[in-house]
């Protein structure tokens, strides 16, 4: 059965290339524009692995990350955060609120896949 | 210093500085090669601060006018700057960003859809041409499941003929049966006509044997008759074996011909399914090739649709770059409109905090090219950077 990855971005055009990469290796993808978005979308299913971007409107990719592993049930959900900030603090950030990876925009399918796998296996 | 000279001076190279950011914008967004329009922003930058500071050090208030703002041309176009011209640039340029974005969105759309099709083209074409884990989809399988089936076929129409051809074995050892039978027969009525003449003459033997002989008479005659109930049993088994004979005959004619037929029929069979097989071989064979083909283009599109998702996330970036600039160019607007109304209200210059509204920008950034643009210094290619936390 095909693994499940939320890919929360709010450009409609990097969910389309994540898309590409992970349907093309066999991922079932679900998309939200934003943080509260995927929240709400949530709704208790199982999701292997969670793509954020950082920088969105409405509730960032961190403060998801934060209210993602209030939740019990994905707690343990490994969350890639996939975004164009490079900087060393967002960074800590991101690792502090508990992501697993840090992959800084633009991606090579390859390498975000190289990254999908390890940490849906782990 | 008359005080035109003075705003002239303390607007001029904020200008400059606006100018150097819509450089960037226009061009630099959409090359990636923004450092000459950038280096104009932060010249521009600097001399603005450098006059700000001289003119810092001036008094900032100015002597009572006697005239109202309306005869300070410089303050109305100020404010016309802030209110009118800074708000159609942001709009302008968020126009660009949105019809990009969306025109991206779209083609980033149809592109996944059309790398969906494509994929599942390869992979039905992989599956034709041999390329699955499930071998009995593939063609090589499918021709050597058919070999297979086929074979057995034949075996079985051979197995057919062979139990036919025991069976004319059978039906020929019947023959010979019943041709024994038939003489059987022809014997059984040879000796009862033997039997019949040998009672004539017991019967003459003891006609002249007198009232002696009437006794064996009695028995002459019932022998003689006996004899001649056996003649005519034997004649009737001769011809029901005769019968049955020729049942028999025709049956194994009817079987020999068929079993001739048969064996034809079976040898057609098998010579037609060799054409067959071997048509399927080489068409087996060359959709192996085929395959070996559709695995290197395969591969080579592989790459070229990694190429183009990289390629396509230019937007986002673009899109962003765009978002901080306007955002700034719209908070430059409103600092000079401010200025403009301040200098009104107050005759005050209230000087335009270009250093703050460069710290707003810097703080805006997400990228290390923004960084590396703000400062004029080369950015670090941070692409495909992967952390493991």
């Amino acid at each position: 059965m095909a693994k499940t990855i939320l890919v929360v971005d709010d450009s409609a055009s990097i969910r389309q290339v994540v898309g590409i990469a992970l349907k093309g290796a066999g991922y079932e993808v679900i998309e939200a524009v934003n943080g509260q978005e995927a929240l709400d979308s949530l709704g208790g299913q199982r999701i292997h692995l969670v793509i954020s971007d950082v920088n969105m409107p409405v509730m960032d990719g961190i403060t998801f990350l934060k209210k993602l592993k209030e939740k019990a049930e994905y707690k343990f959900t490994p969350v890639i955060m996939l975004t164009t900030e490079s900087a060393e603090n967002k960074k800590a950030e991101g690792q502090a609120a508990g992501a697993k990876a840090w992959v800084v925009k633009p991606f090579q399918p390859q390498q975000l896949l190289g990254a999908v796998s390890k940490l849906v296996m782990a | 210093m008359t005080r035109s000279v003075q705003l002239q001076l303390m607007l001029l190279p904020s200008a400059v500085a606006l100018a150097g950011c819509v450089g960037i914008i226009l061009y630099g967004a959409a090359y990636w090669s923004i450092l000459p329009a950038c280096l104009g922003g932060i010249a521009g930058s600097l001399w603005s601060r450098v006059l700000l500071m001289r003119l810092s050090r001036a008094p900032a208030r100015i002597d009572p006018p006697s005239q109202t703002h309306q005869e300070y041309p410089l303050v109305a176009s100020v404010s016309a700057f802030g209110a009118d011209m800074a708000p159609v640039w942001a709009r302008q340029i968020e126009t660009a960003r949105e019809q990009t974005e969306h025109a991206i969105s779209a083609l980033s759309g149809d592109f996944a859809s059309l790398v969906e099709q494509l994929d599942e083209a390869i992979r039905i074409a992989s599956r034709i041409a041999g390329d699955t884990p499930d071998e009995e989809q593939t063609v090589s399988g499918l021709f050597a499941a058919s070999d297979r089936a086929l074979q057995q076929v034949v075996e079985t129409l051979r197995a057919v003929l062979e139990e036919k051809t025991a069976l004319m074995k059978e039906l020929g050892g019947l023959l010979s049966f019943t041709e024994e039978l038939d003489k059987m027969a022809r014997d059984v009525a040879s000796v009862a006509s033997q039997t019949n003449l040998l009672a004539l003459n017991a019967a003459i033997e003891a006609a002249r044997a007198g009232d002696k002989g009437r006794g064996f008479a009695v028995v002459a005659d019932e022998v003689r008759k006996l004899s001649q109930v056996s003649g005519e049993t034997g004649q009737r088994i001769g011809e029901k074996v005769r019968i049955i004979n020729q049942a028999i005959t025709s049956a194994f004619t009817a079987g020999e011909a068929s079993h001739d037929k048969d064996s034809q029929a079976v040898a057609v069979v098998e010579t037609t399914l060799g054409k067959v097989l071997a048509n399927l071989r080489a068409l087996a064979e060359g959709m192996t090739v085929a395959g070996e083909e559709l695995r290197q283009r395969s591969a080579r599109i592989q790459l070229q649709v990694s190429e183009a998702i990289v390629q396509l996330q230019f937007q986002d970036r673009t899109s962003q770059i765009l978002a901080h600039t306007v955002a700034n160019i719209s908070a430059t607007g409103a600092a000079f409109e401010q200025t403009a109304e301040s200098f009104r209200e107050t005759q005050t210059i209230a000087l335009i905090d270009i250093p703050a509204l460069l710290a707003d920008l810097e703080h805006s950034y997400a990228m290390a090219e923004e960084r590396g643009n703000h400062s004029g210094t080369a950015a670090r290619n941070m692409e495909n950077e992967v952390t493991f936390f």
